[in-house]
């Protein structure tokens, strides 16, 4: 088990972009996600159409059809695709207006589940899910509007 | 809250260098895509009932309205077909 923070992204009158670091890391998930692809000649433009995505969203909000689900039916766990290519970026959409984004890669196998990075991600944010849900459910959490209020100073142990 | 510092300088950096036509394609699909939605509403059509009348799975008209699909003229004209309205005016 490994401590994980929730850092804020991006916020706009309309969404609240966060991403979430674990303990002992200098970079966040999204962090490391867009490293991995910026500069790769094949991946970039597809890193650009998830990004440019969000952008879009930061304006429009977090409509669930821009998701394709991952994870099981019980979680809140999607992912923002590049169909063709495969490139998935890992997210829990918590509201219409609220989005947490991990970190990603290229599915190159038929379920998340058999790549480990991948299934790694997913997980990760599983966790996180339901350890926010049961922080929301006693009163800890709050969803706000953009915001995710009473995590300030919080870590949750994934 | 503590913020991702480097997580925004790179989310604005890469979001700014995006390519002009790159960023006008995405703008096209998703416009296409609300666009979509909308007809889909005012005619009473759920997306099941569109993949069945265009011949095309759920997943694919789930893509469709995605808001980054590239659609090409001739899925254009079979869903302009189905919805007996064109989709797309130029």
């Amino acid at each position: 088990m490994t401590k994980a923070t929730i850092l804020s992204l991006e916020q706009t009158e309309v969404a609240g972009l966060f991403t979430l670091i674990f303990e002992g890391e200098m970079q966040s998930e999204f962090v490391k996600f867009v490293k991995k692809f910026k500069d790769d000649a094949v991946r970039k433009n597809e890193l650009r159409v998830i990004l440019n995505q969000i952008d879009t969203m930061l304006v429009k909000g977090i409509e669930e059809r821009r998701f394709r689900p991952e994870g099981k039916m019980s979680d809140g766990v999607t992912a923002l695709p590049v169909y063709k290519s495969g490139l998935r970026l890992y997210c829990l959409r918590l509201s219409d207006s609220v989005l947490i984004v991990g970190n990603g890669g290229v599915k190159n196998t038929q379920t998340y589940e058999e790549d480990k990075d991948l299934n790694g991600y997913v997980i990760s944010l599983q966790k996180l899910d339901a350890l926010l849900k049961a922080d929301i459910r006693n009163g800890v959490v709050r969803i706000e509007k953009t915001e995710i209020v009473g995590v300030d100073n919080k870590d949750y142990d994934i | 809250m503590k913020q991702d510092q480097e997580g925004r300088v790179l989310f604005r950096q890469i979001v700014d260098e995006t390519p002009e036509d790159l960023k006008t394609q995405l703008r096209f699909s998703d416009l296409i895509a609300e666009k979509l939605i909308g007809m889909l509403k005012s005619k009473g059509m759920s997306q099941r009932d569109l993949a069945k009348n265009t011949g095309k799975t759920e997943a694919e008209v789930s893509r469709w309205l995605g808001g980054t699909h590239n659609f090409t003229l001739r899925t254009l004209a079979k869903i302009s077909v189905v919805l007996g309205e064109d989709l797309i005016h130029v």
